[in-house]
């Protein structure tokens, strides 16, 4: 096949509440090309998560797209009924959020969600579920998959839960992987191997990946593509090294300056030095 | 309060405003599951004026220290000093009545601010608490301190919701410079601000130690804020002081292998400069604590030897310390060539 995997394209969306109408999305345009990894990368209110949620169906109560597209493998997303969506979601694009253990529900164990997962989506016995869960936590990097498959979300490490979080949405064979702040809130070293897990699904699995980030550190160190979102608008994309090493945006620029707190260090070192 | 003339008396070059030692402190849990060990052994300075910063993951203990340093947290022994009082067996009143001088500054600059109380009142409240100020003297001494923080005088009658997260924690700086400290403990003050907003409240803070002489320790997850302000860092690991010395050369040139690992897991904004090949293994666990040296379940270099016993911080180089066997063995070696 050919084409984006995934492709928005003009997305406006806009949120009535008690204060009227308030656009967050204007004319938002991105392509995740197959098997590749498109980071979206922005600060508090710049839309990233809204352009997510947009793309899967969840958009916030009010919240409604007003123009464009959205299309996954060239079937449009939008309009799709609740129904639609709900099948789509788990099956043809897995999502990862943020926090594993508010992903997770408490009450029941790391076996039984997935199982359920397992019951909306696909036609398996007992024990083809049995074997399908432990074959996508080995997948993930677990080793003793009977007892973490036992284990309640709250017995598990951040990592850990993060990893079965990871697992439950691959497996239905998505091909495209959604993941939203997948390490914000880990240790540095987690969030390392949570980041070269995902590297590595993506390519083992052919997987195409839709990162949504704040840390340009992740765009720089593991995505293809970037599409860098201000104020409900994308205002630069392109080839990640194209965008990072020669922005041509000035807040491209100023969010790569801000981030490595270089501009601090020097003048740290100066005073120091007086 | 503090008398300002007073301050230059003790304040010789490079005396100290926060002196560590040997401190100790374990929580403990509920039966079957080993006591949490937040800090084992425990021992710093900080001079006068200047940034110490604690590094460390998840259950390092890093925000432990803090607590003790301002006598928060009890602890189980040791000794801690801040300006020349001794903290650990200070009884409770004269603790409050020195908190004034010794502040804390808390990552979540929502949760941190009374949402009833508009800037204004929240900046005033320490003031009506701890000064005789009221009146026109009050309404002078909030305005000035707004201004050291940077926040316009419109913004005095916002609610905390109305404000964003950046305008938030100037705010908290605002309420914890009130009563003129000069002691300042950040924990993890940005780590939830956005990066264009975090190193505008980093600079801040950078400008009110130059202005204010303050004596900061800043506890951060983040090598980049560390490298930003502190002149000074310790590595902290399940609760022991791994590394100390000064920032650049800490970073630099890492002589503990948990240092070196924290390092290589920073994602640089440069796509040329990639993070360290190797993948640390594990996680830290606070209540799987390995006997001997503390990182012995995650260290890659790991021998024999260093399940025997916790290796002790030895100097390196002039001021740069480390708790790792091959640090030891190395200074068991003379005449080798330092840079082995």
């Amino acid at each position: 096949m050919t084409g984006p995997a995934l492709a928005v394209r003009d997305l406006s969306v806009e949120i009535t509440g008690r204060d009227g109408v308030t656009p967050v999305l204007d004319g938002v345009g991105l392509a995740l090309r197959r098997g590749r990894m498109h980071g979206l990368v922005g600060e508090t209110g710049s839309g990233k998560s809204m352009t997510a949620r947009s793309i899967i169906g969840l958009l916030p109560p009010g919240g409604r797209a007003t123009a464009g597209s959205v299309q996954l493998g060239g079937r449009e997303l939008l309009g799709l009924d609740a129904d639609e969506l709900r099948e789509m979601r788990g099956a043809a694009i897995g999502m990862v959020f943020q926090n594993p253990r508010t992903a997770l529900y408490p009450m029941i164990t790391i076996e039984t969600q997935m199982a359920n997962v397992l019951k909306a989506h696909l036609d398996l016995d007992r024990r083809g579920r049995a074997a399908r869960i432990r074959e996508r936590l080995r997948l993930v990097g677990i080793d003793d998959v009977d007892r973490i498959a036992r284990s309640y979300p709250h017995e598990l490490s951040g990592g850990l839960a993060q990893r079965a979080v990871i697992a439950t949405a691959l497996l239905c064979d998505p091909e495209v992987l959604i993941a939203d702040e997948p390490t914000t809130g880990l240790d540095a070293t987690i969030q390392r191997q949570i980041l070269e897990l995902i590297a590595f699904l993506q390519s083992e699995l052919s997987l195409s990946v839709l990162i949504i980030t704040h840390d340009l550190g992740i765009i720089a160190q593991y995505c293809d593509t970037v599409s860098v979102m201000h104020d409900g608008r994308v205002v630069e994309d392109g080839d990640m090294r194209q965008v990072l090493l020669s922005p041509e945006h000035d807040y491209t620029r100023r969010l790569i300056a801000a981030s490595d707190l270089r501009g601090l260090h020097a003048q740290r070192v100066q005073d120091a030095g007086r | 309060m503090s008398d300002p003339s007073n301050r230059g008396a003790t304040q010789a070059a490079g005396a100290v405003a926060i002196a560590v030692e040997g401190l100790d402190k374990t929580f403990p849990t509920r039966r079957g599951v080993p006591d949490v060990v937040a800090a084992e052994d425990v021992g710093f300075t900080v001079p006068y004026g200047r940034t110490l910063g604690i590094v460390g993951e998840s259950g390092s203990g890093k925000s432990t220290v803090a607590r003790c340093i301002l006598g928060l947290t009890p602890v189980d022994s040791g000794r801690i000093e801040v300006l020349g009082r001794s903290i650990v067996d200070a009884p409770a009143r004269a603790l409050r009545s020195w908190r004034s001088e010794m502040q804390i500054v808390f990552q979540e600059p929502y949760e941190s601010l009374d949402p009833r109380y508009h800037v204004w009142e929240a900046v005033a409240e320490p003031l009506l608490l701890h000064s005789d100020l009221r009146g026109a003297g009050l309404a002078r001494r909030v305005h000035e301190l707004l201004e050291q923080v940077a926040l316009s005088p419109d913004l005095a009658g916002r609610y905390p919701h109305e404000l964003s997260g950046g305008q938030q924690q100037r705010v908290n700086i605002a309420r914890a410079l009130a009563t003129s400290p000069r002691v300042l403990i950040l924990d993890e003050p940005t780590a939830s601000l956005d990066v264009s907003v975090q190193e505008g409240v980093l600079r801040l803070l950078l400008r009110l130690q130059r202005e204010l002489n303050l004596t900061y320790v800043l506890i951060s997850h983040d090598l980049k804020a560390i490298r930003a302000v502190c002149e000074r860092v310790a590595v902290m690991y399940l609760g022991r002081l791994v590394e100390i010395g000064p920032t650049d050369e800490v970073l630099s040139n890492p002589k503990h292998p948990y240092t070196e690992f924290l390092i290589g897991a920073e994602l640089s904004v440069d796509p040329d400069v990639a993070p360290a090949a190797s993948v640390v293994r594990g996680e830290v666990s606070s209540t799987e604590r390995p006997g001997g040296c503390v990182f012995t379940g995650r260290c890659p270099l790991v021998t024999s030897a260093c399940h025997e016993a916790q290796p002790p911080l030895l100097e390196v180089t002039h001021g740069h310390a480390a708790a790792c066997i091959l640090v030891e063995r190395e200074q068991a070696t003379p005449g080798l060539p330092d840079a082995v």
